[in-house]
């Protein structure tokens, strides 16, 4: 038996060293190896005034050496951005920058990592509280980068930083341009994620601005356009609808808002799965109608 | 190896079962086995994000789980998950055999015959049909009841008190849902406790092993209840450790929740050795005084 067992354990370590050999290179060492930085880097980020500046070196010189050891790993890509945030807790500002615009360099044929670098190296400057070279990097991402997650949420960000400031003038100019951004970014990519997300901001700008009318109709004009479309899946569709119904119900106290839009959906696909759940809709609204019922928002 | 004295006391026959098992320490080696076959697919399963094994396993993972969890630390919350799906086939057509084959062991070493593992193999082997049907039974009432058992949680889950007897309920059934399993495991093997000595010591097939499983758990229901109980108690640290593992595996490493399914599957070598040789000598028992 004992002769038995020691075949079974040798078997085991056996399987466990070959197995590990293989993957000796991978991403999965580059992501373990990550992730004990990430770990360190975490509690750092938790007070950074409390921190060492020779914490702060150690930790990049940590990321450093993934990246030195591991240059071709598409994990790597990512360890740039955190060395690069690394020396903006340290509140090094220009070498944060230095990092991040590296990545640009290194990476140009990955927009997403290079528009993530550029906004970082935004944020840089607004942390510094150099607005104007801030919005300068901003505005470049929107140009440069329009259809990358990052560009594409800049506009709305940029208006919402001028509200957030109370910059009424600038916010409302931020908010046009983002307005006029979206609906040509949607107009020039009709049944794309690009269009589809585009009409998605576009909504969003009207609901920051209490625009309740135009962002139902945008609201309307997504479920419409994309019914058909992967996009359109059950849970996006299903906040949409309650979203105009709030608004309908709430804001606007109008319940032919919404009912006019559900009806145009229905009139233009009346076997899509989802016109008898707007249909049902439409009858709740109706009935509210009919007995009179005002609906006050929930507590 | 059976004493009389053991008659039906718990205690004296789990001890007994104990002693038979540091005596008779070739009992524990179908159980090692086991452990061996559950440990080698565990090994697997660890890699199965890893070059090679990520070819195949990576586009399953990616469509039950998602893209993240093929990536580190997230592969850990999936292993115990794919861990407890490879357990099935193992059980349904390697453990029960092996679980029979110590039975075999036992019966021979009660005899004063001479057996070794291979011999026993050979005995137990040509019953491997209603084994196996055996343990499919008995996995299938554990399903059903574990269905029933998630219909609970899922009621569980739409109440939304926060306070009073109704939260107690729901924090209950849903805190509690491990030891229900655990539970459960206990009543099943209570259930089909003779069905494994029948089948291979008596050579009786499927169905009338079943009857006489049924007969000879009459009046030894609770009894033999126990006996299963109290050794899987031991199982309960090792669920309050699984329980707490994404606190545990956050303070310490991901890697911790591998370590954790190698200590689950170690514990259960000692558990069913127990049980089962507790549950064979009190069948022998039973057989020499009837």
């Amino acid at each position: 038996m004992r002769k038995n067992l020691l075949i079974y354990a040798a078997i085991l370590a056996g399987l466990f060293i070959f197995l590990s050999i293989l993957d000796l290179k991978g991403d999965y060492v580059v992501e373990q190896k990550l992730w004990k930085v990430n770990r360190l880097y975490a509690e750092v980020a938790k007070d950074p005034n409390a921190v060492s500046g020779k914490t702060f070196d150690q930790l990049a010189k940590k990321y450093q050496r993934i990246i030195n050891q591991y240059p071709k790993s598409d994990v790597v890509q990512g360890a740039y951005l955190l060395l690069g945030e690394v020396y903006l807790l340290k509140k090094d500002y220009k070498t944060a920058r230095e990092k991040f615009e590296s990545v640009v360099v290194k990476y140009p044929d990955n927009k997403e990592l290079a528009a993530e670098a550029k906004a970082r190296v935004g944020r840089s400057y607004e942390l510094e509280n150099k607005w104007p070279e801030a919005l300068k990097v901003y505005r470049s991402i929107i140009k440069e980068y329009p259809l990358t997650n990052v560009g594409m949420s800049t506009p709305l960000f940029l208006a919402g930083h001028y509200k957030n400031k109370n910059d009424y003038q600038n916010a409302m100019q931020a908010y046009a341009e983002a307005i006029q951004f979206y609906r040509n970014l949607a107009n020039q990519n009709p049944d794309t994620v690009f269009g589809f997300n585009a009409l998605r901001f576009l909504a969003n700008c009207y609901l920051d601005q209490n625009r309740w009318k135009e962002a139902v109709d945008v609201l309307g004009e997504t479920l419409i356009s994309y019914a058909h479309s992967s996009l359109l899946n059950v849970p996006r569709a299903d906040l949409m609808i309650k979203t105009i119904n709030m608004i309908a119900a709430f804001q606007l106290k109008d319940n032919d808002v919404a009912v006019n839009v559900y009806r145009k959906f229905i009139d233009k696909y009346p076997a899509h799965p989802l016109s008898s759940y707007l249909q049902k809709m439409i009858d709740a609204f109706t009935k509210l109608e009919q007995e009179g019922v005002q609906v006050s928002p929930q507590k | 190896m059976t004493s009389k004295k053991t008659g039906k006391q718990v205690f004296p026959l789990l001890r007994q079962s104990i002693n038979a098992l540091v005596v008779n320490p070739i009992i524990l080696f179908p159980f090692l086995t086991i452990a061996f076959f559950q440990l080698v697919i565990l090994e697997i399963l660890y890699f199965s994000t890893r070059f090679p094994l990520v070819a195949f396993f990576g586009p399953l993972i990616r469509r039950l789980w998602g893209e993240g969890y093929l990536h580190y630390p997230f592969n850990f919350a999936v292993l115990p998950m794919l861990f407890q799906f490879a357990q099935i086939p193992i059980y349904i057509f390697v453990s029960s055999f092996l679980i029979a084959v110590a039975m075999v062991m036992i019966a021979a070493i009660n005899n004063d015959q001479n057996i070794n593992f291979r011999s026993a193999c050979r005995k137990a082997f040509p019953q491997y049909v209603h084994i196996v049907l055996a343990a499919i039974i008995s996995f299938v009432i554990f399903y059903v009841l574990s269905k029933i058992y998630g219909v609970a949680i899922w009621r569980a889950l739409k109440i939304g008190s926060k306070s009073g007897i109704f939260f107690m309920i729901k924090m209950i059934v849903l805190r509690g849902a491990p030891y229900f399993n655990l539970l459960m495991g206990v009543v099943i093997t209570t259930l089909f406790a003779f069905v494994l000595p029948i089948i291979v010591i008596e050579k009786k097939k499927i169905l009338s092993a079943l009857i006489l499983n049924f007969k000879s758990l009459w009046r030894s229901w609770w009894f033999i209840f126990l006996v299963v109980l109290f050794p899987t108690l031991l199982y309960v640290p090792v669920l309050i450790l699984r329980n707490n593992m994404p606190v545990i595996a956050n303070t310490f490493f991901p890697g911790i929740k591998f370590l954790a399914l190698i200590l689950s599957v170690l514990f259960m070598v000692v558990i069913d050795g127990v049980v089962y040789t507790a549950i064979t000598m009190f069948y022998l028992l039973k057989r020499e005084n009837q």
